[in-house]
């Protein structure tokens, strides 16, 4: 490993072959084998400063080779992260941490493709609180805003691993019931969702009750698009409201639905 | 990592370790030798520095270094003294052949410290220099 030649009496046989050794150190260094040294003798002549140079140089190649993938996979960590955080945005509500408008029609969309496939039935509730803009307008947005998170809360309580809720506007709510056997099984969930958002809510130091009018639609009955099943839960939800506070109606044929009263006689909103 | 020797000290204020030679001069310049064509790495800078600091109380103090007959230094034995560069208030690297002109260089350059470095191949020169830089 070591020479001892004394300097400037290299033959030229010696300095080629220090010299080519020196190259092929390079030559290994650039395709990125990084362990590569060359010999560095006692004579510390011009020769063993390139070598000691190529090997330094080497040293800070493989330094800045790591320091550059270290680099590398922090930002790729990061970016994984952001793009993580900003699905996460893109497909939840912000204040209640459920699903959005865009999640929420892409997993319908979903599942509409696999209901040929699939022999049981699905189902859309369409819910909207009857009280809101009361606790709002008495209470201020940001106990409105505390309702919105508890109701959330509560809805997503009472549903199965599949179901899918989602907030779509200010107080209106709509939830996929991915597997159900039946119209009548459907409302009933509904029923028991309502009768859920009727108990109390704690706001601050106020205690506030509200009912919810909820629409429910069937899938595979002529509803062959998302619009058409969530337009037709849309459509129930209204009937209901126009049936009395707190009522669930089954969209079905003739529009004549299934008006029923959840628990709770029309609880009215009582802030404070 | 090699087994290392403790260094030893005298009562005249010089320490010897396995690779080098380092001592205080009456004139506050501390002064270092590495022994011949001897390749030093990251153990060999620690046991510099702590010597260095037994020398000098902790105190930052300039160093002559004699590099002339010194064997190659790898990386990481340059990036310890560049981080534990407050021992020291000034180097002067004293060269006297290609391969200790381009190691001084490089560590120089390269490597940069912050503290005031130069090259030199006078040592007069090089401890009037440091001498400027007695703290």
């Amino acid at each position: 490993m070591t020479t001892t030649p004394v300097p400037g009496t290299d033959t030229a046989p010696d300095l080629e072959r220090r010299l080519g050794e020196v190259v092929a150190v390079i030559q290994e260094l650039a395709a990125l084998r990084f362990d590569a040294r060359a010999t560095v003798g006692a004579a510390g002549d011009i020769v063993d400063a390139v070598a000691a140079g190529v090997n330094a140089l080497g040293e800070e190649l493989a330094a800045s080779y790591e320091e550059i993938e270290r680099r590398v996979a922090d930002r790729t960590a990061e970016l994984a992260i952001a793009t993580q955080e900003l699905r996460r945005r893109a497909l939840h509500d912000d204040l209640t941490g459920l699903a959005n408008r865009t999640a929420f029609w892409d997993r319908l969309a979903h599942r509409l493709e696999r209901a040929d496939r699939r022999g049981a039935a699905f189902a859309v509730l369409f819910l909207d609180l009857d009280d809101f803009k009361a606790v709002n307008d008495t209470l201020g947005h940001a106990a409105g805003d505390q309702l919105l998170v508890e109701v959330a809360r509560r809805i997503r309580g009472e549903l199965r691993a599949g179901d899918t809720a989602a907030r779509v506007g200010g107080d209106e709510f709509v939830v996929l019931l991915d597997d159900v056997a039946s119209g009548d099984v459907a409302l009933a969930v509904a029923r028991r969702v309502g009768e859920r958002l009727c108990a109390p809510y704690e706001l601050g130091t106020h205690r506030v009750t509200t009912t919810s009018s909820i629409g429910v639609a069937v899938g595979r009955h002529g509803l062959q698009t998302p619009d058409a099943i969530v337009a037709a839960a849309d459509a129930a939800m209204y009937d209901a409201k126009r049936s009395g506070r707190g009522a669930c109606v089954l969209h079905g044929a003739g529009r004549t639905g299934e008006a029923t009263s959840v628990g709770v006689a029309a609880p009215e909103a009582s802030p404070g | 990592m090699s087994e290392h020797r403790t260094p030893t000290s005298d009562a005249r204020g010089e320490i010897t370790g396995e690779k080098f030679r380092i001592w205080l001069r009456p004139d506050g310049v501390v002064e270092i030798a590495w022994a011949p064509h001897v390749p030093s790495g990251l153990e060999d800078a620690r046991a510099v520095i702590t010597a260095m600091s037994e020398l000098t109380g902790g105190r930052a103090a300039p160093l002559l270094v004699h590099t002339t007959d010194a064997g190659p230094q790898d990386r990481a034995a340059r990036m310890e003294f560049i981080r534990r560069q407050e021992v020291v208030a000034a180097v002067a690297l004293v060269v006297g052949n290609p391969l200790s002109r381009m190691m001084a260089t490089f560590f120089i350059n390269v490597s940069r410290p912050d503290v005031p470095i130069r090259l030199f191949e006078d040592e007069v020169a090089a401890v009037a220099w440091l001498r400027g830089h007695l703290v």
